[in-house]
Order: structure tokens, then sequence, then C-alpha cells
């Protein structure tokens, strides 16, 4: 209880609703291979990427061409990329803003010759670079003065109605407030999520009352796109613990508040929460972020090179040596870290999160094997089973008795293996 | 009762400039409407400027009871020039313009009116800053001295740990950072309202800053003390001097943007040593929670994601 503040309920005006999409790209690619049969192809390797783009953007200029015409043009009869028809919405001046892949060097003038092909593409545009090599008025952009130089942009671009495509391979993730970026494109493969999260900020700086932050995912495999499902998850954890709900309502509740959209020819799709808990089965999401937060500082190093073994007994170990390496989210352990871990260890280490995270993902199976609601229900069923017992043991590499443990001990994150379950049941009640 | 509002404003193009001046508010009128006409109003023939965006207005405050304690609460009261006096850096000597950025204006407002009976607006927290603070302050009571609190962008941090800081009652408050942060535009927000009155907000980049410290104390004055993580033999003096110099208090420390440059070892290990048991620290961060921990070993977590903020505007 605070003494000297109260809540101000009028605050939450200012939080900018966000609207996610998930682009579709394929058609755009398959268009431009019409002409560049070998287009993203490296040997035996045909799928495209933003990697392979960003590292010969000017061979992929057919497809680049395509992409811009259709997304801010409307053209190409490419319906499922244009942002206007999609969302319904028309404006003359709009302030865009797109991350590139890493892969897009300013060395070797790569991102420069992407911002000339989009000036000339996007005629009547303004092409903002903000990159070490980009330049205004004469000035070399940096972080420093990236938000001044956009801000004077668009002023410039508002007396003209001019609209403003900003082009970034990085820079201006962090501390870059601009409100009038309504639309945000995030144009690379697979990114660190904390990264994505800042990027995504970048639409949701507060300005005109009714603005939408609209976040575009422009993806070549729109089925493998986790670039939202982190913050997703973490709302969903977030929520689960704060309002002591279970964590696949939380979830529910949080798609219910936040709109993610899949574009098709006939206009976008709402995801609905079952859709998306499949989705991001699929796309081992879930799988991962077990994986990732996993506590690997609550066990000893015997205890990971067990896991990483596969090794079942576990009973055997000296559990009381913690590793005191690697790094976790909530827990305490009040020990001074120790020395940097070896290659040797951190490969260990490694190998056992992948372990722990195909536990969780099989663990749906053993509850509906044992026809009990939960995973702890089924777990502790297998623990007095002397079958369960052994099938486990040998299926999962560590007992029934140990998995609970795990959870116990807050190296396993229950509520992710709740979602595993929820999306695995169905999946199952989808295909029976 | 007709009041007395000043506001400030400035223009992006040129940020090294702001214009100061005052509107006399009558009863029934709404300040913040009659404020904004009247900066529209002040540019002429260029009102689409201020109708496309292209002026922002950086504050607006009620003047009143000082105004009324020097007798100009008045129409034509000129408050704005008797203000404008004791701030100095005019450009010329009739004009309304100040040769200053407009967030570094705001701070010396700010610290006139906290040296004058002019009551400040007082701060509302967002329940999502109101919840967290309140995790924090159970945890600290609880024992838990290190805390991971990862806040989304939008959470308004800045608030939010001058909250901490007048809740917990710090006579020393650490605000570190590694990102090129305005200490001004940090320093404004941390010197606007009521309930930071008694807070002083020192750059531990100015030569005098440890004479600030020292001044403000000595007048029973909580101090915030920015600091600059960025690696230099001055950074470790400020450190000696600020966890070990001054005696007799626990410091409340925030290490800012914490997966950014600050999660080195070479960033953070010198606050890990410097630190005493009973300070307490927040590492925050808007992602990356895990990096952000560094050679940090915490105690406690909290986070809020964007979406959560979302709910509660959305009342889920």
């Amino acid at each position: 209880m605070l003494k000297h503040f109260k809540v101000d309920p009028t605050r939450t005006k200012l939080v900018v609703p966000v609207e996610f999409y998930q682009m579709n790209m394929i058609r755009a690619v398959e268009a431009a291979r019409k002409e560049m049969p070998d287009l993203f192809v490296d040997g035996s390797d045909q799928l495209p990427s933003w990697t392979k783009w960003g590292k010969d953007p000017i061979k992929a200029k057919g497809f680049w061409t395509r992409m811009l015409q259709a997304v801010f043009l409307g053209q190409g009869n490419l319906p499922e990329l244009d942002v206007e028809y999609q969302t319904q919405t028309v404006s003359s001046f709009q302030v865009s803003m797109m991350f590139l892949p890493g892969s897009l060097t300013i060395k070797g003038d790569k991102l420069k010759n992407v911002v000339t092909m989009t000036q000339q593409v996007l005629k009547g545009w303004e092409v903002l670079e903000i990159s070490g090599g980009g330049m205004w008025n004469g000035r070399r952009i940096t972080n420093r003065n990236a938000e001044r130089v956009t801000l004077e942009a668009i002023e410039k671009c508002k007396q003209t109605d001019t609209p403003l495509l900003i082009l970034s391979r990085g820079m201006a993730q962090r501390s870059y407030s601009i409100g009038e970026i309504t639309s945000l494109f995030l144009c690379y493969d697979e990114g660190d999520a904390g990264a994505t999260t800042q990027k995504i900020s970048r639409a949701l700086t507060p300005s005109k009352e009714g603005k939408i932050g609209r976040i575009f995912s422009l993806s070549f495999d729109p089925n493998r796109d986790d670039k939202f499902d982190t913050m997703m998850i973490a709302s969903a954890q977030n929520y689960a613990k704060r309002k002591d709900v279970e964590v696949e309502e939380a979830l529910r509740r949080v798609l219910g508040t936040i709109d993610i959209f899949a574009t098709s020819e006939d206009g976008r799709v709402d995801i609905d929460h079952d859709t998306y808990l499949q989705q991001i089965l699929d796309r081992n999401s879930l799988s991962r972020m077990v994986g990732k937060q996993a506590d690997m500082d609550e066990l000893s190093m015997d205890e990971i090179a067990m896991l990483a073994s596969g090794n079942s007994d576990f009973d055997s170990l000296d559990k009381t040596d913690s590793a005191d390496r690697g790094k976790t989210g909530d827990k305490a352990k009040g020990k001074a870290k120790t020395a940097p871990m070896s290659k040797e260890e951190l490969k260990l280490l490694d190998k056992a999160r992948k372990t722990l995270a195909t536990i969780v993902e099989h663990l749906p199976y053993l509850a509906f094997a044992t026809n009990t609601k939960t995973v702890r229900e089924s777990l502790e069923v297998c623990r007095n089973s002397k079958d369960y017992n052994a099938y486990v043991t040998h299926e999962f590499g560590v007992p029934p008795k140990t998995i609970l443990e795990l959870f116990d001990r807050g190296v396993l994150n229950y509520d992710l293996a709740s979602l595993q379950k929820a999306g695995k049941q169905l999946n199952l009640a989808n295909n029976s | 009762m007709n009041r007395m509002f000043c506001y400030l404003w400035h223009e992006p193009r040129d940020d090294n400039e702001c214009k100061f001046g005052e509107r006399f508010v009558l009863d029934g009128q709404d300040p913040m409407t009659e404020c904004r006409r009247r900066i529209r109003d002040s540019l002429g023939v260029r009102k689409d400027k201020f109708d496309e965006g292209s002026v922002i207005v950086d504050a607006i405050w009620d003047v009143s009871e000082w105004a009324e304690e020097v007798g100009r609460n008045r129409q034509h009261g000129k408050m704005d020039d008797y203000m404008r006096e004791r701030i100095g850096f005019r450009k010329g000597s009739t004009g309304e313009i100040h040769k200053l950025n407009a967030d570094v204006m705001a701070l010396k407002v700010n610290q006139l009116l906290q040296q004058t009976n002019q009551p400040l607006i007082t701060a509302g927290l967002s329940q999502w800053q109101y919840d967290q603070a309140d995790n924090v302050l159970t945890a600290f009571a609880e024992g838990k001295r290190t805390m991971l609190a990862e806040l989304c962008a939008r959470f308004g941090k800045t608030i939010w740990a001058g909250a901490l800081a007048v809740e917990m009652d710090a006579k020393l408050t650490i605000v570190a950072s590694y990102v090129l942060t305005s200490f001004a535009s940090f320093a404004k927000d941390l010197t606007a309202f009521e309930q930071f009155r008694n807070l002083v907000v020192v750059d531990s980049a100015d030569p005098d800053y440890q004479t600030q410290i020292e001044s403000a104390s000595q007048q029973g004055k909580q101090v915030v003390v920015f600091l600059s993580m960025v690696g230099s033999k001055k950074r470790q003096d400020r450190i000696d001097y600020l966890f070990t110099r001054i005696d007799g208090c626990d410091r409340l420390v925030f290490i800012d943007e914490a997966d950014y440059g600050a999660h080195t070892a070479k960033q953070s290990d010198p606050f890990v040593f410097a630190r005493n048991p009973d300070d307490c620290v927040i590492l925050m961060t808007g992602t990356n929670g895990e990096r952000a921990l560094g050679t940090w070993t915490i105690d406690h977590y909290l986070g809020t994601t964007y979406a959560e903020l979302l709910m509660e505007k959305e009342g889920v």
C-alpha cells in the first residue's frame, strides 16, 4: 500500500492499441522467381529468407520492387500484402518504419542500394535512412540525433503531405519516440525476442487520439514466424500470476485484447485463441520458451550432465551443489557468481535445456494416457504406478518424481507445460 | 476563481529555443484549452504549424498562488516575465523566447516553483505503476534487496522510480544508465509533481555535484543522482563517492536499460562490488531480462508487458 500516491485511471488513455499482422510474401517470391528462377537459391536450399535477400539485394530487386508496390501502393495483384486493403484504412500522410535484416550491411553499400531502390519504387514518398551511413541535410545520422532528424523529416513531409518511410537495420530501436509512426514492418527472419519487442515499441508512442499501432511481420513462412509469440506468452504468464487464473485462460484474455491477423487475398483473418495456441505449438515457440526459461541455476552440474545425457539415475545425484551459473528470471540464490562456463559446460547446459523442453513437449501425452486433467495429476499417477513409473523413466530419461521435483524447484515452468497440454488437447480434438 | 497559467512550447526543428508565456484563465474556462488557444493565436499567419502538430507543447503550469502572492494574478499580470527574470537565458532583452532546450527550461521552471508555496500537480500513478511499486515495497519489507524489473515501453519508469524513492524515503537514490539518456528530460519529470517536492535531482557529470549533494542532504532533502555507466576513471570516482563516502544511508539504486551495455561485466561489476548489502538495487529493463542480470544475483522479479497495459485499459 502506497502512502503518497493514488491510482489515476485516466493514465490508461495514453496506451496505444496495437494490431499484429502476419503477412505471407510467398506469392511475391513466386512472381519474382518467374523471371529469376534461382532467386533465394543457395545450393540445395531453396527456401527464401530475409538473410539471403540482405546478402544480395540488387539481385532480388524484382522481389523488393513487387513487395513495396504491393504493400504501399496496392499494385501487382497481391492483396494479401496491401496494407490499406488489409487494414481498411486510407491515409495520404503517413509515417511507416521498416526494420531490415542485419545481413544488409552498411559496408559495401547494400543498405544504401536498398534505399535507392526504394526511392525508385515509391515515387512521391520520402525515404529516410536511419543508419550510420545515412545523411540528413548534410549531417551524418547517429543514435544521438536519430530522433531529432526524424522529427525534422516529418515536419518537412507534413507541409507537402508526403508519406514518409523510415528504413533501419537496427538503429533507433530504443530511446526513439516518434508518435507519428503508425505502421511498423519487421523484415527479418528469426530475431532476438527482446530486440523485436524494442522494435515493435517504436509504433506505440502516443500521439493523436485514436492512434492504432500496426505491426506487420513480412514473412516468407508465417507458419514458422514466431516474432509475436514471446510477448504474447509472457503476457499470459504475468496475467495468470497477477489475476490468479489458469495460463490458458490468461492467453485467451490476452488474445481478446490484442488482435493478431493473418492477411489473405480476401482480407485479414482474425487469429482466435485456439488457432493461435495450435500455431505456437506447431512452430515450437512454447518449447523454445521452456528451454529458455528453465532455471538452470537450480541444478547442480551433475544434474545438468545427467539431463544432458538422458540418464535416468537421478536419485543418486548430489543436488546440493547448485550450478551457480547461467541466468534466469525470478529466483534468488544469494551466492556470488562463479567464473564463466567452459565451452563443454555450455554445451552440456544447452543439451540439458533441450532435454527439459522435450520432456515438457511430451508431458501432455501422459495426461491423455492416465486420463487426468492436469499435468501434475498425471505425473502423480505415474509416480504411484509401477508400470507408468518405469515407462516414464524409460521414455523421458527421468522418473516422474524427478519431473515433479523440477516443477517444484522452479527449474521447469508449470504454466508453459499447461499451455502445451491445452494446445495438444486442441490438436487431438481437431484431428479426431 | 480566475487563475494564472504559464506554458512552454518549442518547434522540433530548433530544440535549443523555446517560448515561455502566460495565460490568465477566467473562472469556468478550461486552462488546457485556453493555453493551447493562446499558443495557436501567437503563431499569427502560421497557425497551420500548430494544427499539423509541428509545435510541441512541453508543459503548462498553474502559478496562481505565487502570482497572487506577488500581486500578478490578473489579466496582463506579466507573471511570465516575473519568472523569466529568475530563469535567465532570454533571447534578446524583451522577447519571450529562451535560448534553452525545452526540457532544460521546464526543469528550471519546476525548480523555481519548488522554492515557492505554489502547489505543484499531484502525480497519479497508473494501475500497473501502483501495483509494481507495491510489489517492490512488499519485497523490500521481506528483505529482498536485488530486483529485476522487466517493464515494457510506455510503463512510465521515471515517475515510477521517483514514486519508489518517495515511498521508501530513500535519502540517496542513484539512477545509473549506460544509454545516452537526457538528464534534463529525466530531471524534468522528477521535479514536476507535488510528491517530489522534497527531491533534489543532481547530475553527477556536473563538476560540483558533490557540493550539490551535500548541500541538499544538509537541508533534509532526498537526493536523486543521475550517473552515467559509460566506463571511465571519472565513473569509478563517482561510484566511490556515492557508495562509500556518503555514509549512514541505505541507497536505492536503479540500473536503467539494464540489458543494454549495462549488463556487461565491465559496466556492472563496479556497481556489484560497490553496493552495500542493505542498498536496494533495481535492474530496470524493457526487454531481455536474462541478459539484464549481467553479473548481478537477484532475489526478486517483477514484470509488466505491453499487453497487460492494454488489458488494464480495456478493463480485462
